[in-house]
């Protein structure tokens, strides 16, 4: 895609590089800058080598190729790259690197009943303590991108967290081993401001903008991801505080009602005590 | 000298310790060649396991709304079944817990952190919570409801007899009027405290289920009060079961008020019946036309689980036993028999239910298989070889008849 078949007008681009919005680009209690890894599909090669990187990083033993070929993640793979194809159009194929998106408000971690898993809200990094995990994988369940894969014989749930023991001294291993800087770590609102751009350039999608109410890791995809045979995330928030309860009080309610359905019944069933 | 009796309860015992030890002897495979044996798909990460659980605890927990009737409620004859009832309830919450635990990667750490970091918003934690309390409560109303008949035990047997009675009623060997009536008056409390835990416990387990928004199927309001609801049909479903076998077994005559009350329990299961259909219908209904919805639902009437849902959750666990049950003269083997297919039904429906929910959205081509694993089949059995065999200790050694007081 040439810049020449863009539609993208001196304005638009002024207008993108203010639009960043203030609330995602700055952390609300301490006023630092958030952090967020930019995947370029458009760039990348498909060498893997941030896969083995990711793998020399935390220590995990080296990964078994499927007869398919297509790669999917494990309890010791936190990330893979796959060549993915649009369905609208069968020539955009690009290599997309895949790993959990460290989602901003994660859903894993609400749901975590022993706090084993946390957001640092400046790194990025969604983190699962592997030494408190209690392996009941709920956070796979509440995943909206499917992403945290159990560890059979450790016997907890494990995925990308971003090099936690890195950032932001660092970058992320795989960005680090990236030959061609399909692969960035920085600050959100430049890492979004850089993916908008090239996706108007070339008419791509950023996802990780609005999905799961946006998330730390940030891809630019050739079409939008249920044309690429992603996984769609809602674009909001997944399983809030808030809707949680909504859904316990019905079943509370529920318990309410069947308690005065009985005791209307034991009142009329007439051999009280 | 050892009597026929006798013989077949060792055989009995032997057949049930068979396979308690096959089932241990699985856990201890899943710790050396890793818990990959007990899944059918990195994918579905919850299966026969979290079924089993969902399965016994949702009955243990609808048991506490039948027994409650009798001594929370004061409907006089329910009281008849409270002993048993209320057994049976925290035998199956073990066993249930016992599926939960085995599930768990890291069982000791659990332990652990629900004090030392509780994530207080997540559902697990109130379930694990208001179950443990369940549990609690079921025991000591149990206790209290036959410390009566245990301290006659205890009050005319010597040895190990006497100690083992002795130490169940806590050396309260009173038998006097008075400490009954006692008894009577804590047991009310004890179970009351059943019925609210009991039914928050129930609530939380469907919403557990229902919090999960990346999940289609089970997201929504309505499993939490569907589960409030089908708890009844299996508490009753599967004491009507095991009360009926029980007599059978040990060739003992049902009482006529207990007969009375097996037919009245019957009829009540099939209103409980009718009205699961009717919450399930209108859920079918309700979600075709939700986008949302739509995929998931149709794993279930037009899919790989189509099957099992028309054949075992709807006929044969439903419609046919609502028929039986509703026929006027039905007989204490009608009872048995659709019990029983309630019983098969709700399995499947416990079964379905968690893994048809884990389909969408990864696996779009469909289940890699339908079937759970060998290994979790034995495990299976094994948990419900464990329920039988504490049932029989507590048909055997505890006072669980129904005898008028």
């Amino acid at each position: 895609m040439a810049w020449e078949d863009s539609n993208l007008t001196r304005r638009d681009f002024i207008k993108l590089m203010g639009a960043a919005p203030a609330s995602l680009a700055v952390n609300p209690k301490t006023g630092e800058r958030r952090y967020a890894k930019l995947m370029d599909t458009f760039k990348c090669i498909g060498c893997r080598r941030c896969m083995s990187a990711c793998k020399r990083w935390n220590k995990l033993p080296p990964y078994e190729v499927p007869e398919t070929l297509v790669r999917d993640m494990d309890g010791t793979t936190y990330t893979v790259v796959n060549f993915v194809r649009s369905s609208r159009n069968g020539e955009i194929g690009k290599f997309l690197k895949w790993q959990c998106q460290n989602c901003i408000k994660p859903a894993c971690a609400g749901v975590c009943p022993v706090t084993a898993i946390t957001k640092n809200p400046v790194t990025g990094a969604v983190v699962i303590d592997e030494t408190k995990c209690i392996g009941c994988r709920y956070c796979y369940q509440a995943c909206p991108f499917k992403v945290p894969r159990f560890d059979f014989h450790k016997r907890i749930t494990r995925k990308c967290h971003l090099c936690y023991d890195r950032i932001p001294k660092l970058k992320p291993a795989c960005v680090a081993a990236c030959p061609v800087e399909a692969l960035d770590y920085g600050y959100r609102d430049l890492m979004l401001r850089k993916a908008r751009v090239k996706a108007q350039l070339v008419r791509g999608y950023v996802l990780g903008e609005k999905e799961a109410g946006g998330t730390d890791v940030i891809t630019i995809l050739p079409a939008p991801p249920e044309e690429m045979g992603l996984i769609v995330a809602p674009q909001k928030i997944v399983s809030e505080d808030i809707d949680r309860l909504r859904i316990s009080s019905t079943g509370f309610l529920a318990g309410a009602v069947l308690a005065g359905v009985l005791y209307l019944f034991s009142r009329g069933s007439g051999d009280k005590e | 000298m050892i009597s026929s009796r006798d013989t077949i309860f060792y055989w009995w015992m032997s057949f049930l310790l068979a396979f308690i030890i096959l089932g241990a002897f699985v856990v201890l495979l899943s710790f050396v060649e890793g818990q990959e044996i007990l899944e059918i798909s990195t994918h579905i990460p919850w299966t026969m396991l979290v079924s089993v659980y969902v399965f016994f605890v949702v009955s243990g927990s609808g048991m506490c709304v039948i027994t409650s009737l009798g001594h929370v409620f004061g409907i006089k004859r329910y009281e008849l079944i409270s002993k048993r009832g209320v057994f049976f309830a925290s035998i199956a919450i073990m066993s249930g817990l016992l599926a939960i635990l085995l599930h768990l990667g890291h069982v000791e750490r659990a332990f652990v952190y629900v004090y030392l970091s509780p994530n207080l918003k997540s559902g697990i934690l109130w379930m694990g919570f208001f179950y443990s309390v369940y549990l609690l409560f079921v025991i000591i109303e149990y206790l209290l409801l036959a410390r009566a008949d245990m301290a006659k035990i205890a009050n005319t047997s010597t040895g190990y007899k006497q100690v083992f009675y002795s130490l169940l009623v806590f050396g309260r060997k009173d038998e006097s009027e008075r400490s009954v009536h006692l008894d009577h008056k804590l047991a009310k409390a004890a179970g009351g405290s059943a019925f609210v835990t009991g039914l928050a416990a129930v609530s939380t387990l469907g919403a557990v289920f229902a919090h999960t928004e990346a999940r289609s199927l089970w997201y929504g309001a309505f499993y939490p009060a569907y589960f409030v609801l089908s708890a009844t049909f299996s508490g009753l479903s599967f004491f009507l079961f095991i009360t009926i076998l029980t007599y059978w077994i040990r060739g003992e005559e049902i009482g006529d008020k207990l007969s009375r009350l097996i037919c009245e329990l019957g009829k009540l299961l099939a209103l409980m019946l009718s009205m699961g259909l009717l919450f399930n219908s209108w859920m079918i209904f309700s979600s075709v036309n939700n986008p949302e919805k739509i995929n998931s639902i149709m794993l279930l009437i037009n899919g790989p689980f189509s099957f099992s849902f028309y054949v075992f959750e709807i006929l044969l666990g439903t419609i046919i036993p609502i028929i039986i049950l509703l026929t006027p003269k039905v007989t204490h083997r009608g009872i048995f028999v659709s019990s029983l297919l309630v019983l098969m039904g709700l399995f499947v429906m416990r079964y379905n239910f968690v893994t048809a929910g884990q389909v969408l959205p990864v696996l779009k081509e469909g289940l890699p298989s339908y079937f759970p694993t060998f290994f979790e089949i034995v495990i299976t059995l094994g948990i419900t070889a464990l329920f039988a065999l504490l049932y029989t200790f507590g048909v055997k050694f505890l006072p669980l008849k129904e005898t008028n007081h």
